[in-house]
């Protein structure tokens, strides 16, 4: 006879959160993208990871290859990725709200967050915002975000992204990124 | 006719890799084995760790070699698939990436949940364990060493980085790692290995993420444990607490500690080395040798403070001042040696069935008076002359007055046994000063101008009845309440003489609850309860009946009070 136990929430229970990101070295012309899928500690489950390297000629303009861009390298990562995670998020990398919610179309709950400076405190303040509809209290993806939120956990993952991009391509030129360009925007590229 | 040029726009896109944990699916036939983190199986590169493939090498008695899990791995790939070692270096390099820093982990909102924030100082402590192979952490007494060993025991643990650990420390010490551990990493497993030998053997197959075991236990089971457990494994982590037990490498337990196959090694000491170099050859073979390998020892002393200085981070109370409060409180729990419990029950027992006897007469004042009695059991047995409270107190007394630090001692006693005049005869070592009520204000003054003027004095050993008011004993930044009160504002009261305008020092107060004692249930009561005096108390009596009620005190020995 089994012996009867208490059972307890496992982390794998309160499901995952993907993370993707876009990086675009204009020294290059070349995009690289991450996808970190965590579970509700911060621990990693999955990472994917792709290049797409841009038409260096002019028939493309500057507002399309960033959106170009963006579709092609989210959908190989979600291609490639193994584990269907309950909550999607990206930052401003992939592209405006209107755009994402468009042309990239998850069928998960699927936000954006940011970090805007707020004068009346320090440190950043985190914005978000549901690209698609946001998930119902019942919903895993819903207590899911809480706790990212409460355990300040909504952009640190994109640090990670970043640490091991570098790590998965070591050639590219890292030391050529435009740090302060938040947006890694192409458009402000002094080439372009 | 200008040639037609046509310009093809080629997206040049690679193929999307992913890295995923192991199957998270849940092998029933596997029970044992942990949780797979972000274990790197690249599905292009084919090879596997498996974390959880230790716990079974571990149960079956294997010694987990590196290179040997290595080669059992490699069975299960193809060859072609079998990565070179600069290769899993970049793997394990990419992992590391994508664990969450251990700064983020050491913030308040992390995945970790802290039991109170760190000091930069100690986070900094943090840092080095987690960046050094080896470390001696040397930092001042009271500083927290154990708390910063903890710390980077579980950041450790969470990055999935480690699996067992050791920590060897004196035995009077274990309980307060068990209880830190308690407190600092809740989420790991741990187990003092005390058991008489035979069951020992067996409790070293019991799963835990720390083990934890006195020096002299360590000594008896390398030695005389056939196949020593202790020796079959390959130890994540090894700590050494009060490292300067194995100062002397010629005994036995200093081998034993040495023989230890161990990929980190940390050794913690409030003893300052640098003017006891004899010691320091010990502890630096402990942390840079192999097992059973001995080091060259340079004779000029010069060399061996050099080699000194490259594994140690010492840290003292005036280097880290900014970061520390004014006032800092340890709560020690403390098991009491064998002839002092035996002695402590006997007063029990006997306390209790006089209770018995007294039947509907008894009342609050008798269990008060048990209480008391008790109490000065947990202070010193008067018989064996040991004290658990004041062995400690003295190991900490001969640190910090070689560092030119000096102390006050509190207690609710007076008497030549239980109180003042007994703690001064024990430690007599230190030049003790005693003050007292009934001394004259002339004998008052005198002690206080000889304790302010005469360094030999390392110690000022007050009643709090006496000494719990007015006086400036700011030269003092070490305070220790013998006995405890239970009450913030009398115990307040006695921190200030030490701590007030003019301290140049944070003052450290050290606080005493002995395990399995009347201490230890009062206190959880207390705290159960959260019952602060918000008042001013300005009669220093214990005033536990105004604390608990009349079930509680009587329930503490497992009475019901007489119904009235």
């Amino acid at each position: 006879m089994p012996i009867p136990y208490r059972d307890t929430p496992r982390p794998s229970d309160e499901g995952c959160a993907a993370f993707i990101d876009l990086i675009w070295i204009d020294a290059e012309s070349t995009f690289y993208g991450g996808l970190l899928l965590i579970d509700s500690k911060g621990r990693p489950i999955e990472f994917s990871y792709n290049s797409l390297k841009a038409p260096q000629d002019a028939l493309w303009q500057m507002t399309n290859l960033r959106e170009v861009a963006a579709v092609m390298m989210a959908q190989s990562l979600f291609e490639a990725c193994k584990r269907e995670p309950d909550l999607l998020i990206c930052n401003v990398s992939l592209g405006k709200v209107e755009f994402c919610r468009e042309a990239i179309a998850a069928l998960i709950p699927f936000a954006q967050v940011n970090a805007v400076e707020d004068e009346t405190q320090v440190g950043a303040r985190i914005e978000w915002y549901w690209i698609n509809d946001p998930p119902l209290e019942k919903m895993r993806a819903y207590a899911l975000f809480q706790t990212l939120q409460q355990k300040d956990m909504l952009l640190e993952p994109f640090n990670r992204i970043h640490l091991g991009l570098r790590e998965v391509y070591p050639e590219a030129l890292w030391h050529a990124l435009i740090e302060d360009d938040t947006d890694n925007n192409p458009q402000d590229s002094p080439n372009r | 006719m200008r040639r037609v040029q046509s310009i093809e726009c080629n997206w040049q896109a690679g193929r999307a890799k992913t890295i995923a944990s192991a199957n998270l699916t849940f092998d029933k036939a596997a029970c044992n084995r942990v949780e797979p983190w972000l274990v790197p199986t690249a599905c292009t590169c084919g090879f596997e760790w498996l974390l959880a493939g230790e716990q079974d090498a571990l149960d079956a008695g294997i010694q987990t070699d590196p290179a040997e899990r290595e080669e059992r791995d490699s069975s299960t790939v193809s060859e072609t698939d079998l990565g070179s070692e600069a290769r899993r270096a970049s793997w394990l390099r990419l992992w590391e990436a994508l664990q969450p820093s251990f700064l983020f982990l050491l913030s308040t909102n992390s995945a970790l949940e802290w039991y109170k924030p760190l000091f930069r100082f100690q986070r900094e402590g943090v840092a080095a364990l987690l960046s050094n192979r080896q470390l001696l952490l040397a930092d001042d007494m009271g500083l927290g060493k154990t708390v910063q060993a903890i710390t980077a025991l579980r950041l450790l643990f969470f990055q999935g980085k480690i699996a067992h650990v050791l920590v060897v420390a004196p035995a009077s010490l274990l309980r307060q790692w068990a209880q830190e551990l308690a407190l600092w990493a809740p989420d790991l497993s741990f187990l003092i290995l005390n058991a008489p030998t035979s069951e020992r053997a067996q409790m070293w197959k019991i799963a835990v993420n720390v083990r934890l075991i006195s020096y002299e236990t360590l000594r008896e089971d390398v030695l005389n444990l056939r196949d020593s457990p202790a020796l079959r494994v390959r130890w994540d982590v090894v700590i050494l607490d009060e490292a300067s037990k194995i100062k002397n490498r010629e005994t036995d337990t200093a081998h034993a500690c040495k023989r230890l196959l161990r990929d980190r090694r940390w050794a913690l000491t409030g003893t300052p080395l640098e003017n006891r170099l004899e010691e320091v050859i010990s502890i630096l073979e402990f942390l840079n040798a192999e097992p059973n390998q001995r080091l060259v020892i340079p004779s000029e002393s010069h060399a061996i403070v050099s080699e000194l200085k490259q594994v140690q981070l010492r840290r003292k109370k005036e280097n880290v001042l900014p970061d520390l409060p004014p006032k800092w409180i340890n709560e020690l729990v403390l098991e009491l040696p064998e002839e002092q419990h035996i002695a402590y029950k006997r007063l029990e027992r006997q306390g209790i069935a006089r209770l018995h006897s007294t039947g509907q007469a008894i009342s609050v004042a008798h269990v008060l008076e048990l209480i008391m009695r008790l109490k000065q059991i947990c202070n010193i047995d008067p018989v064996s002359q040991r004290s658990a409270k004041l062995e400690d107190i003295r190991q900490r007394l001969e640190i910090l007055s070689e560092e030119g630090h000096r102390a006050l001692l509190f207690t609710q006693f007076t008497d030549s046994v239980f109180g003042v005049e007994g703690a001064a005869q024990y430690l007599k070592d230190f030049h003790p000063l005693s003050f007292t009520g009934a001394m004259t204000q002339m004998q008052r003054a005198s002690v206080i101008d000889r304790f302010l003027q005469e360094p030999k004095h390392k110690v000022l050993i007050l009643s709090l009845r006496a000494g719990g008011m007015g006086l400036n004993l700011q030269s003092a930044s070490y305070v220790f309440h013998w006995d405890r009160w239970w009450n913030p504002a009398i115990e307040e009261q006695a921190d200030s003489r030490a701590h007030r305008m003019g301290q140049a020092h944070p003052v450290t107060v050290f606080r005493y609850i002995c395990l399995s004692t009347i201490e230890e249930r009062i206190d959880r009561i207390l705290r159960e309860k959260r019952q602060l005096f918000k008042e001013t108390v300005d009669d220093v009596s214990l005033n536990l009946s105004v604390a608990l009620t009349e079930e509680e005190l009587f329930g503490l020995f497992d009475l019901t009070p007489p119904k009235r």
